[in-house]
């Protein structure tokens, strides 16, 4: 988000506006208040006297409330202004305002304040491709006191309602306040923005909050001081890994929001503004970094996808009995199946995914009713491994779109269209079996054996599923493998052919564990050489390649969620100094987006830019990048759960002296880590590390 | 094919136990515009259907026609709710439970290639 923006959000609600408080861009710009992917509010304007005030000072209070202080003119050092205006505003439901506005002289003065008011309706998707044909209707009406501004499409209806507290003049177009302010008096009136929604468990929303300074009570379940004090706490020499990790906590509890398909499970959506809504990859791979921290956000985010799991074939919404959902909106393209997200199912990782969190929340938590309850969507995920994700039965999992005009192309992680390249830079042809899905499958039918013999006592398919996973390591090993060039290939295209571009799915397969200890050496050393290693991180896609471009979306830049999972498996493989290095790096870059993850940066090398640089359109605050600091810092401090023990076996670096990580829950009850900043990361790539998780 | 809505539910009545439905216990609320309400009580996959309008877990309310559209397969619930068409109250969790039975032996191949 443009720092010039100030976002608030609570769920699936949020607004968007400029210092001023105000809502007034072109219709493709992400400013608004939405709901449920459509924008209640696209403009919101505040004059007084005709003249728009300008800001003083702006401050995102908390996630969910915001206030402006602003001023009349631009003022000049040598005439005080008259008077201030100040706007308090919080987020829920819809949103409350409380405008104040007080006179600093001792004459009285007379103020002509008008609020002005329009909804477009837009399409969340509408206003990220900036398409606007309307198929609808608007409407607007003034209802005593309620001003109510409305769209409706055959039974589609959306209406925002608007009411103030102070007596106002009201037409369609806004509000109107006559207002005589006695010498150093003042007004106020409270505003209340409603979005109204029927149909799936839709109701009148009414904005949460009836003053600014309510006691916040997000609809998470936990309110944020109990979700911070739930998670352990941290503490370090480095000061800014202790903002950088409260802001992560804080992000998390943000993100955190009630589908309209299961309500009552709080899970994170993907990312502010364009991702606030369910999507089964970035909830999955949040929910598995923040596992040792807030395990709560892995059961919820189980209990919906195996909810909504698929069942029938729908080539629209891309679906197939077993498959977990790609990402799931609610507004009105999705409605009249103008866009297939009701829900989609067009992504090829995340049903081994599922898998993965499941027997990774088992390992952690000690939970088994959860793994005995999702007996048989888990089982229903492993055929679909098998019958459908293969599609050509080569043993690989592998994706062609079915739905032709609105599927996605690449339904991998890296899934913008141009994200698969050989080293020429050219597009291969589909179907498409990236290399870390494979690497997904095979950690996936591997703990699924574990579940098989330990909890659903079938020993018979906890063999079978062994065997199924040797197998495929074997044979990855040997189809993917480039000898020449020393990693693995990226992908095997349609015709079977490697394509052959160096990029960060490599450490995947450190992390997935279906690399053989013999290639993980070569595999490291690209991981931390300086094609892939900008400094800041690992890119995307290696310097040299005939697709890279650092500020290319998935060919280039750092993505920091990308770089945690490379890090966690470095470390598995017992590349302590590799992983530490990466995690660093990494850490050091976030100091300059204000202590957050951005959802990526750019991949210029260190050396050259001083600084890492934005990302243009990149999301923030973004779930699975909030979950990267997390992550890295269970990599550093090398938690691992052992039967009903923690194993904590630090790797930290010297610049950060040292660090604690104290009541970590777990099935050992609570555990307490301590580390000292030993590792030296300032020399090149370490010698091959001697002890190895996968090394068998 | 099923021309009814009390042609579907008597179809329905025939099949006592639905295996995607293990594991879900609640209750629901089928009320079809000018034609009448079901009551169906879910039990671990086991179903009971009865005739008449009873508090429910989850209430799903529609037209006849949409109605049949839905359990044909023909029509999304979830769009069908988007759109306004169909109301769905209470226990949205049933509802999903409910939208992944119905039309689950249908091939559609709208919007492929």
């Amino acid at each position: 988000m443009s720092s010039k923006s100030v976002s608030i959000l609570e769920g699936d609600t949020f607004v968007v506006s400029d210092r001023r408080g105000d809502i007034a861009v072109a219709p493709e710009e992400a400013q608004g208040l939405f709901h449920g992917d459509t924008r209640f509010l696209s403009r919101w304007v505040l004059t007084v006297n005709g003249q728009r005030p300008n800001p003083l000072s702006t401050d995102d209070v908390n996630y969910f409330s915001s206030q402006f202080f602003l001023v009349p003119g631009t003022g000049t050092i040598y005439v005080d202004s008259p008077m201030s205006i100040v706007r308090q505003r919080a987020v829920g439901g819809g949103f409350h305002e409380d405008l104040k506005v007080r006179n600093h002289t001792h004459k009285p003065i007379d103020l002509d304040i008008r609020i002005e008011a329009a909804a477009d309706f837009a399409d969340l998707f509408q206003v990220k491709d900036a398409e606007f044909k309307r198929k609808g209707e608007f409407y607007d009406r003034i209802e005593s006191n309620r001003l109510v501004l409305g769209y409706k499409r055959e039974r589609f209806v959306r209406e925002t309602w608007i009411t103030s507290s102070a007596s106002a003049e009201i037409d369609e177009k806004g509000f109107r306040f006559r207002v005589r302010l006695e010498p150093h008096g003042e007004w106020s009136t409270s505003l209340d923005v409603s979005a109204a929604v029927d149909g799936w468990g839709g109701i009148k929303t009414k904005p949460k909050y009836k003053d600014v300074h309510d006691v916040p009570t997000p609809n998470i379940g936990m309110n944020l001081e109990s979700w911070i004090t739930k998670a352990p706490q941290l503490r370090s020499s480095w000061r800014d890994l202790e903002r950088i990790y409260e802001r992560a906590l804080v992000d998390l509890a943000a993100l955190r929001f009630f589908s309209r398909f299961a309500p009552g499970k709080a899970l994170p959506a993907a990312g502010l503004p364009w991702f606030m809504a369910l999507f089964g990859r970035d909830s999955l791979i949040t929910s598995f970094q923040a596992l040792p921290f807030l395990p709560e956000l892995a059961a919820s985010t189980l209990e919906v996808l195996a909810l909504t799991q698929g069942t029938r074939h729908d080539d629209f919404r891309e679906e197939e009995p077993g498959k977990i959902l790609h990402e799931a909106r609610a507004g009105e393209m999705t409605a009249f199946e103008e866009r297939p997200h009701s829900p989609y199912f067009g992504s090829a990782d995340s049903t081994p995914l599922f898998l993965v969190l499941l027997e990774e929340f088992e390992r952690w938590t000690g939970k088994g009713d959860l793994v005995r309850r999702f007996e048989a969507e888990s089982r229903a995920s492993l055929q679909w491994i098998d019958k459908f994700g293969d599609r050509d039965g080569d043993g690989y999992v592998e994706y062609e779109r079915r739905n032709k005009e609105t599927g996605i192309e690449n339904q991998c992680w890296k899934d913008s269209w141009d994200s698969i390249k050989f080293s020429d830079g050219t597009i291969p042809p589909k179907p498409i079996a990236t290399c870390e899905i494979q690497g997904y499958v095979y950690d996936a039918k591997r703990r699924s054996a574990r579940l098989a013999r330990e909890f659903w006592n079938d020993p018979e398919t906890a063999g079978r599923l062994e065997k199924e996973a040797a197998d495929l390591k074997r044979r990855f090993n040997e189809d993917f493998w480039i000898p020449e060039k020393q990693f693995f290939a990226l992908a095997l295209d349609g015709k079977k052919r490697q394509v052959d571009s160096l990029t960060s799915n490599v450490g995947h397969l450190l992390w997935s564990g279906i690399a053989d200890a013999d290639k993980a050496d070569a595999c490291a050393r690209h991981l931390v050489g300086a094609r892939l290693f900008s400094g800041w991180g690992i890119r995307t896609m290696a310097e040299q390649e005939g697709g890279y471009n650092p500020i290319g979306y998935h060919i280039g830049t750092v993505w920091p969620f990308d770089n945690s999972l490379v890090a966690l498996g470095l470390r598995n493989y017992g590349y302590k100094k590799e992983a530490a290095q990466v995690a660093l790096a990494n850490l050091e870059a976030a100091k300059y987006f204000d202590y957050r993850f951005p959802e990526a940066f750019a991949g210029y090398p260190r050396q050259e830019t001083h600084f890492p640089v934005e990302y243009p359109t990149a999301c923030s605050p973004q779930a699975w990048s909030a979950g990267a600091p997390l992550l890295f810092l269970r990599t550093l401090l090398g938690l691992e759960p052992v039967g009903d023990r923690l194993l904590v076996d630090p790797a930290v670096p010297k610049q950060i002296e040292w660090l604690e990580l104290l009541a970590v829950r777990g099935r050992w009850g609570q555990a307490d880590a301590f580390a000292r900043g030993l590792v030296d990361v300032s020399s090149g790539p370490a010698e091959h590390a001697a002890e190895s998780k996968h090394a068998a | 094919m099923p021309q009814s809505a009390q042609e579907i539910v008597q179809l329905r009545r025939m099949q006592e136990y639905e295996p995607l439905l293990r594991g879900v216990r609640g209750t629901y609320l089928f009320d079809v515009e000018q034609v009448g309400c079901w009551f169906v009580a879910v039990d671990d996959g086991k179903i009971k259907i009865t005739e008449g309008r009873h508090e429910a877990d989850c209430a799903i309310s529609c037209s006849e026609e949409d109605f049949i559209d839905i359990f044909e397969g023909r029509r999304n619930l979830v769009t069908a709710a988007l759109q306004g068409r169909v109301q769905v109250r209470g226990d949205v969790a049933l509802a999903q439970k409910f939208h992944g039975l119905v039309g689950t032996r249908i091939e559609r191949s709208r919007g492929a290639a």
